[in-house]
């Protein structure tokens, strides 16, 4: 017999003496006796584990050290730190895809208040990005520094009494 | 000279950078070198594994199909959680996580709609993802998702002493927080293959192909590689999906909104393998008459639960309906 069958052979009974071992293993495993002996275990296990998590805090406490929890709390407040700056990067990605339409498209201000409905709270209504725009268009008119100062107050002025 | 068992995996292949992140997840952007379609494509792989074997190396590599086809690809990596991170949920992931993932890679790729692959549990959440989704998704792709719990074949016994709720596991998960990466893997191993040495024989029987055990020892590595489980979506799996089997009779809740199966109108197509030991065609077949897709495949072709991840080529059938559908 050569290598070649040799090793073919060896393959063949190799898979049929897993799979006979296995389903052997599985049947056990799906018993139901077996099913009560694992919940009795992991019952015993839990209450073992409350136990020992009673008595780290307690450790933890008279020894004044944290306890993993204390150091999860820590940790949580970095990823909540970092949603919050997510958030931000959000909003501020849509205002530059808000300016760049407007830009290109004078009054698309319309089509991103729809693409942006649910954060639409946090914005300024249509009228008054029309505001800031004429007040930015009128400064960039003014070229000298007394008009362009004198512009500035003008308009913070309309938008304090509109 | 590297020792047996020490290759490099874990980074993945193929070129790719970041175009989020939160917390321990990224997305991960793989440019194509040759872009032939307008819809990219958005990994979503388990929860129970690490997704690099999507890319596991030189001519192993999926991810690199795709590419080499023409398709701009995200994948969305879970991460490696930590016990900070045992109050995730599943609304959590599903739309803090990957609906925000794929709010980015639209507006990253400029795209009117995507395409949404999911992949074993991965796939899973990607149902239920696109059944609350407000964004364009044109494709769903679903590899093996476990999605009918009603017919469990294997560990029966089990399977009835949760639904009776003889074995109440909450208690324990909460205890952990977190679940362990070891523990994971040998639940997995017991529900699959408890004794395993048919791979050795076939790794004995062609040890002097480089190329195989090359692929071999990735494939083995990652196999072992497997990540913790956060043990508050754990609960929701157990008893929501598994127990209960909420998904299939559209009763699930995702941040109080209902998920309606019928919902889902993209494009659908499902496949599963023959050999596959972990998912059976019976927890996957039933979403086909669930869906409102008007164009929808079921295809079962020959292999086993991640045969296809590691061909390294798109199978004919998936590279003409990604043509075709793009």
């Amino acid at each position: 017999m050569s290598n070649e069958h040799a090793t073919d052979s060896l393959k063949k009974l190799g898979a049929q003496a897993e799979q006979k071992i296995n389903n052997f293993i599985q049947d056990r495993l799906n018993d139901k006796s077996f099913i009560h002996l694992a919940k009795a275990g992991i019952q015993n296990h839990t209450s073992t584990l409350k136990k020992l998590r009673q008595y780290n805090d307690l450790l933890a406490l008279q020894l004044n050290i944290p306890t993993k929890d204390d150091i999860a709390n820590i940790a949580k407040m970095g990823i909540q730190l970092e949603e919050k700056i997510d958030l931000i990067e959000e909003k501020l990605s849509i205002l530059v895809d808000e300016l760049h339409l407007s830009k290109n498209y004078g009054n698309a201000s319309t089509i991103v208040d729809k693409r942006y409905s649910n954060s639409k709270k946090s914005f300024n209504s249509p009228s008054e990005r029309q505001k800031k725009l004429s007040m930015i268009m009128s400064l960039m008119n003014n070229q000298d520094k007394d008009s362009l100062v004198e512009a500035i107050k003008s308009n913070v002025r309309g938008l304090k009494e509109g | 000279m590297k020792k047996w068992g020490q290759i490099d995996s874990g980074s993945g292949q193929t070129s790719r950078m970041t175009i989020w992140k939160k917390n321990k997840a990224t997305l991960w952007y793989y440019p194509t070198a040759m872009k032939k379609y307008r819809t990219p494509l958005f990994l979503i792989y388990s929860l129970i594994n690490q997704p690099y074997i999507l890319d596991l190396g030189p001519g192993i590599s999926m991810i690199n199909a795709f590419t080499d086809e023409g398709y701009d690809v995200y994948l969305f990596d879970f991460g490696i959680p930590g016990y900070e991170d045992k109050d995730i949920t599943l609304d959590n992931y599903i739309l803090d996580y990957i609906q925000n993932g794929v709010k980015r890679a639209l507006r990253h790729s400029n795209a009117a709609d995507i395409s949404i692959i999911g992949y074993c549990l991965g796939g899973t959440l990607a149902t239920i993802y696109t059944a609350v989704a407000k964004e364009p998704i044109k494709n769903l792709i679903l590899f093996a998702p476990p999605i009918d719990f009603s017919h469990i074949t294997f560990f029966n016994n089990w399977h009835k002493a949760l639904q009776k709720e003889k074995i109440d596991l909450n208690e324990i998960i909460d205890l952990y927080g977190i679940i362990p990466a070891n523990v994971m893997e040998a639940g997995l191993r017991l529900l699959t293959s408890p004794i395993s040495f048919s791979p050795y024989l076939s790794l004995l029987d062609r040890a002097d192909d480089k190329k195989y055990v090359d692929k071999w020892q990735r494939f083995n590595n990652w196999a072992k590689n497997h990540v913790p489980f956060v043990g508050a979506t754990l609960k929701s799996l157990l008893n929501d999906l598994l127990k209960d089997n909420k998904l299939i009779q559209n009763k699930l809740f995702i941040r109080n909104n209902r998920v309606e199966l019928s919902n889902i109108k993209a494009n659908l197509l499902v496949i599963s393998t023959d050999g596959d030991q972990i998912v059976p065609e019976e927890l996957i077949k039933p979403i086909m008459p669930k869906v409102s897709s008007q164009d929808k495949t079921y295809k079962r072709v020959k292999g086993g639960h991640v045969t296809l991840a590691i061909k390294g080529y798109l199978p004919d059938f998936l590279a003409e309906w990604l043509k075709t559908h793009s």
